[in-house]
């Protein structure tokens, strides 16, 4: 197994910090992880992406290659990277911030209402655990007890958004079991 | 200890070379090793050590040389502007028979350059970097794992030899995240590169002359035949180093039609494409140098003797080609042999597919 995920969407959305969190998961999972992320002249609004490489063999190339995941969470970030995922890959997009397809996508597409979630859970804020706990219950990638316990480690230094952090998860899960097929 | 973490590379590094009992830390900001100024400044002061961003790189390195002067472990970290900046010091350094650890976390170049990885810095570590008769051990970590192991073998290197050693590491390494056992630093003395070596005690370190006659160190030697005779020493002390201490990691076929030749990150990446050239049944070994100096000419020259494909993978224009040319030759005549490059600079990061492409070309 290796799955070559892509995040993408703006600075803010908390891209890195899902980015860090899926790869932590799979490591407790026992799987190998690699997260890398695009660092330089980011900043709030501006592009944002990371690439997550998950395996249970050795992972020699930490960047991807042939994405097989593309989890967008703006138009920008669906724009850039669709057309990259393999035509038996996934784009998990939001419906609200990434509605329309990029120029030859190929790869199976999944429209979710993780802004609307959040809204629900956080006025918003979430979206990026909405997404990222939805991905991992349509795909069976991660046990959720591992997200939720890595979670918990990485809001430890900012426990008021604790609680948040695990309704907007527990929000995507829920949606992800529901429609996974 | 042995909890497994997925941690980044600049910070992983950070705390081995705490862990390997490095109590001084001096530096100043660049990108894309800001994260060890930052977690220095957050974690010396929980050790009881001493972190301080320095005025400027010139300042730090300074710094590092006045802190190793007492005997204490002392490190900087920079990436390659800020790295050329620190040459005059590491000179100093090297001169003074200083130990100090120096990490290269190395961005494009000429110049100012980008902040993506790179490996163009290969010449200025290997070659000295600053003026004058002098070497720097020059380790080279292909994983976030090694980069940890080396950083606290690096503290030991450079007491045992009584010379500063530079860590290579790169934008990708420094950046990226990945699963690290952080090992004991204790065990890792017993059991690792210097297994079986001990350190010898500082009795050259200026502690103070109540009880004891006063020393002096210095890289200024004016007297007739004072500095020949010093270079001379320093000589032998290479000479040691480079008999004992050139470590390479071989792997793949043990009578491989193409080797391929490739550090730091570049080998992690050339080492999938050694899985896609053994499925494609193609007998292909890498050579993977561990230390830059001493270049690990021996076990090349080994290889050299089974194979005459060469793939030099690299993150620059052609720098760690001409080492791996130095160590073909001692075994066969350049006119036999085809050494060919794959070159990815400023920023281009060679992929196993794309290595493994070139290698087939090669053999072609």
């Amino acid at each position: 197994m290796l799955k070559e995920i892509v995040i993408a969407g703006s600075g803010g959305q908390g891209i890195q910090f899902i980015g860090q969190l899926l790869g932590r998961a799979a490591v407790r999972q026992g799987l190998k992880a690699t997260y890398v992320p695009a660092y330089g002249v980011e900043r709030r609004g501006g592009t944002s992406f990371c690439s997550v490489v998950i395996s249970d063999q050795e992972i020699y190339a930490p960047v991807f290659t042939q994405p097989d995941v593309l989890l967008a969470l703006d138009q920008r970030g669906r724009n850039q990277y669709g057309t990259q995922i393999k035509s038996t890959g996934l784009i998990a997009a939001d419906q609200d911030l990434a509605l329309k397809p990029a120029p030859r996508e190929t790869a199976r597409v999944i429209m979710l209402p993780a802004t609307q979630l959040a809204e629900q859970v956080c006025q918003g804020g979430a979206l990026n655990l909405v997404m990222l706990g939805a991905y991992v219950t349509l795909t069976g990638i991660i046990q959720p007890e591992n997200l939720q316990v890595e979670l918990k480690a990485m809001s430890a230094k900012k426990p008021v958004l604790l609680e948040t952090n695990l309704e907007a998860l527990a929000e995507g899960l829920q949606w992800g079991r529901k429609h996974a097929k | 200890m042995s909890q497994i973490v997925f941690a980044k590379g600049n910070e992983a590094m950070a705390e081995a070379a705490i862990l390997a009992g490095c109590r001084y830390y001096f530096g100043y900001p660049i990108t894309p090793q800001n994260e060890v100024p930052a977690y220095m400044s957050r974690r010396m002061p929980e050790v009881n050590g001493v972190f301080l961003q320095a005025e400027s790189e010139v300042a730090a390195i300074n710094m590092v040389f006045g802190a190793a002067v007492t005997g204490v472990r002392a490190m900087t970290s920079s990436s390659s502007p800020g790295i050329s900046l620190k040459q005059e010091g590491i000179s100093y350094m090297a001169g003074c028979e200083l130990p100090g650890v120096i990490v290269n976390v190395v961005r494009g170049g000429p110049g100012l350059g980008s902040i993506a990885p790179a490996q163009s810095d290969y010449w200025q570590s290997t070659r000295g970097g600053g003026h004058g008769d002098y070497r720097t051990i020059v380790l080279a970590p292909h994983t976030v794992q090694e980069l940890v192991e080396l950083t606290m073998d690096a503290f030991d290197l450079a007491d045992f030899y009584r010379n500063p050693v530079l860590i290579l590491s790169d934008g990708l390494l420094g950046q990226m995240m990945e699963s690290v056992v952080m090992p004991d630093p204790q065990e890792r003395r017993k059991t690792g590169w210097l297994a079986g070596r001990e350190l010898p005690p500082k009795t050259w370190a200026l502690t103070g002359a109540k009880g004891r006659a006063p020393q002096l160190i210095r890289s200024l030697l004016m007297a007739p035949g004072e500095l020949e005779s010093h270079n001379l020493h320093l000589a032998e002390k290479y000479a040691a180093i480079e008999k004992n201490d050139a470590q390479a990691e071989i792997i793949g076929d043990p009578n491989p039609e193409i080797v391929l030749a490739a550090y730091g990150s570049s080998a992690r990446l050339a080492k999938g494409a050694l899985e896609i050239l053994k499925a494609q049944g193609i007998r292909a070994a890498l050579f993977r140098p561990i230390t830059l100096w001493p270049f690990p000419t021996q076990a090349l020259a080994k290889l050299a003797v089974k194979a005459d494909r060469f793939l030099v993978v690299e993150m620059s224009m052609g720098q760690f080609i001409e080492d791996v040319q130095l160590a073909v030759a001692r075994e066969k005549s350049l006119k036999q042999v085809r050494i060919e490059l794959l070159a990815r600079p400023g920023g281009g990061i060679p992929l196993p597919e794309e290595i493994a492409g070139r290698a087939r070309e090669v053999l072609a």
